[in-house]
Formats: structure tokens, sequence, C-alpha cells
């Protein structure tokens, strides 16, 4: 009934399809999803990590502080590992803070920075208390911009000497049996040149937010990473991101 | 028979905020259970139970043979499912819970409660004011919610307002308002 030509050609129909059911079944590669293999790759291509000009308004001092935080996560040789990747489900944030008590200067700027905060939902959404989704996604882009701006001040009047990012890692991808004060997802690096992360248990074991009782708290700040190592940071740590990708966690 | 599911339904509406169910209770819903009498809002109180035990397997069982058609209820099973989860260390799976709860209805307050409270544990601080600010304003009586939106306060004026909101709903000597004090 066939020919062998007919047949051959029906071979390579059936390969085809079968090649695009595979394809069309594997998910598209996450853009902001940074693994350590993306590092290596960037390693050996001769670059390193630079920072989009969205990050401008964070302080180089934090710039600083964060790609030797990200160097040092990525490390391979670091075990066991303190994250899986650089992205909204494990890897995105961190808290500037400084020793305690505040100072004056530093309650003051924080106050006006949360007055700031709060006008400028009012003005741009009409109300004080804003949710981002998907749907307001633009006047979310608004806010975060204004409290880029905000921010800027206030880490001016507050960084001093002493302080330091308080990070954490496996957010939303916690390996079962991890414990919120796993000293493998706190991480501490302190400002300055020499400076080096170093892992450390918070307060409480299962309230890795008890480090605010070690610090003065000054500013959250999150980040991702796209595939040419080009850093975005935004404030915040978590919703805000959602106006660098497009997609607000949900 | 009546008026013990009156009862149930009472239990269920507060729900979480029931610090401790007696065994009696517990022996009765088991009864209901065996008996075959048990309705599924029975078997939620039921998970509540054991979760308050701390007997997260036995909660997950129960769940996981649960299913609801109807918003609300899929909701109330969804936040159970994540405090055993949380009970049972595996807060990435509790987050996915609390997450999916508030996709099957974004006006429930205690989802975003859980899952600001879950964020606040997890150190993101951020996202754990935005949830907690979102319960809040959904139902303004939580003093749950403000208890974490007091702890998230950084200046003093921002703890003393907050304080006063959880004074306000939950009484100077109401659970939460103690705990709070006690970090003031």
């Amino acid at each position: 009934m066939y020919n062998s030509h007919d047949l051959g050609s029906f071979t390579i129909i059936l390969a085809l399809a079968f090649h695009c059911a595979l394809q069309a079944q594997q998910p598209a590669a996450d853009p902001w999803t940074f693994t350590p293999q993306n590092y290596q790759d960037l390693v050996k291509g001769g670059s390193g990590f630079s920072y989009d000009p969205d990050s401008d308004w964070f302080p180089q001092e934090l710039k600083d502080n964060l790609t030797a935080t990200l160097k040092h996560v990525l490390d391979p040789s670091l075990k066991p590992p303190s994250i899986s990747e650089i992205s909204v489900k494990d890897f995105f944030h961190g808290h500037v803070v400084c020793p305690l008590p505040c100072s004056g200067e530093q309650t003051k700027a924080l106050t006006t920075f949360y007055a700031a905060e709060r006008a400028a939902r009012k003005e741009i959404a009409g109300m004080e208390s804003f949710f981002p989704t998907q749907d307001n996604l633009a006047k979310w882009k608004q806010i975060v911009k204004q409290d880029e701006q905000n921010a800027a001040i206030l880490l001016k009047a507050c960084l001093q000497k002493g302080c330091g990012i308080v990070y954490h890692t496996f957010e939303y991808n916690t390996p079962q049996g991890m414990q919120p004060g796993d000293p493998r997802r706190n991480i501490f690096t302190p400002n300055g040149k020499d400076a080096k992360p170093e892992h450390f248990k918070p307060p409480k074991e299962d309230n890795a937010s008890s480090f605010l009782d070690k610090y003065c708290f000054i500013a959250n700040f999150g980040f991702v990473i796209d595939k040419n190592g080009k850093i975005h940071v935004t404030t915040g740590s978590g919703s805000e991101l959602g106006t660098v990708t497009g997609v607000v966690p949900k | 028979m009546k008026s013990r599911r009156s009862l149930y339904a009472a239990l269920l509406l507060v729900f979480l905020s029931v610090e401790a169910t007696p065994a009696q209770t517990l022996q009765a819903l088991l009864a209901d259970v065996k008996a075959g009498r048990a309705t599924p809002e029975d078997k939620l109180l039921l998970a509540k139970t054991y979760i308050s035990a701390k007997s997260y397997v036995q909660a997950q069982a129960v769940l996981a043979a649960l299913t609801f058609s109807d918003a609300q209820h899929k909701v109330t099973q969804l936040i159970l499912q994540g405090l055993c989860a949380e009970g049972l260390v595996q807060n990435a799976r509790a987050a996915a819970l609390y997450a999916q709860a508030v996709q099957v209805s974004p006006t429930r307050p205690d989802a975003y409660l859980r899952r600001g409270v879950l964020a606040y544990l997890s150190g993101n601080t951020s996202d754990a004011r935005l949830m907690l600010q979102k319960s809040v304003s959904l139902a303004p009586n939580s003093p749950e919610a403000y208890y974490y939106l007091f702890r998230l306060a950084t200046t003093s004026a921002d703890r003393a307002s907050t304080l006063n909101l959880l004074l306000a709903c939950d009484g100077p000597d109401g659970a939460w308002s103690a705990k709070a004090l006690a970090h003031r």
C-alpha cells in the first residue's frame, strides 16, 4: 500500500510532531530566574554583575554590599548552598539595618519617609493603603518609583558606621523542615569594602523577623537579576519587584 | 443533634480565635465521624481541633478527604491545610496554600492574615505589612493582625498608633494585647 518514500516522510513528520509536543510541554525559561549556572556562565564569559539604571536610587555602599552577598551565595564551594536561585521565589530581598539604638536623626528620617509613603499612595491611588495586583500595576509602578526617591533620601540620612544588610533566602521554596531562623537562610553583611557575609541565627528560631529586635531597622529592598547579569533593585521586599518583572507575585 | 450542629457551626465561625477545644468536643466529633453522621463542616471542625492539639498529620488526613464546591468552605479548608503545613515546617507549601486561598476568595481577611503572619515569620517584612494591612482593611477588628503590624512598626509613633488600634479591638486584657505590651 505504502512505498518506502511515504514511510520515510511519515517518520519525519511524526518526529517533528513529537519534537513540537515536547517543546510545548517545556516551560519557557523565566527571564528573572538567575541560577548558579547562569553566574558561572557570566564569569566564564569574562563579565560580572552590573546595575541597571533603574537602580540608580540605591546607594553605592549598599550596591557593594549586595554584590558581595550575591557572589557569596552563588559560590559553588558554599556547602550546603544558601540558595537554589536568585528569583522572586528564593533570594530577592534584604533589610538595611544599623546598630541600636536608632539615633534621633534616623527616627526623624524614618518618620518623614513613612509620611511620604502614605502621601504618595494617597496622591497616586487616592488611598493611603494600597494593595498591588496585576490590574493596578501601572499605579503600583508610579508608587514604587516615588518610594524609591523617598528611600534614597532616607538612606542618605541614616547610613552610618556599623550599618549593614540582613538577607533572607529560600523565601517561598523553603526546604521542608528548614526553620525560618536557620542560619543557611539568614545572612548579615556589614557595609564596608572588606566586609564579608556572615550566616547568623536570629533571636528566635521560628521567627526570622526577630532580627528586628537586634537592630535599628531602616529600609527594605528587593532585587532580581536578568540573564545578562544586570541587577534591578526596588524598594520593599517582594511585591514591588512586579514593577520590574511585570508580574505582581500572587 | 440539631443543637449540637448549631454549636459546631458557631464554633466554626470563630475557628481561628478558639485557643483550645475541649477533649469532649474531639471525642464527640470522632464519634460522629465513626457513625457516619459527621457533615463536612463537622470534619473541618475536627481538623481545627487536631490542629489545636498540634496533631497535624491527623488534621491533614481529614482535610485531604474533603471536597467543597463553594468558595467559603474551600478557603477554610486551604487555610487549615496551610496551618498543618506550617506545623510540619513545610513553609513553602503553606505559602502556596494561602496564596491559593486568596485566589479562591480575594475578600477573605483570614487568608491575607495567614499570608501576612507567615511572611512575617519568614522575614519578608514588607510583604507581611502589605498582607496584614489588606487583612485589617477587610476586617478592622482583628487583634492578631494588629499584633503583627505592631511587631512590624519601626518608629515609636507607629508602634503607639498600632498598639492603640490593637487595644481598641482586643481590650487591655486580651491575649494579643498582653503579647504586644510585653514587647513595648
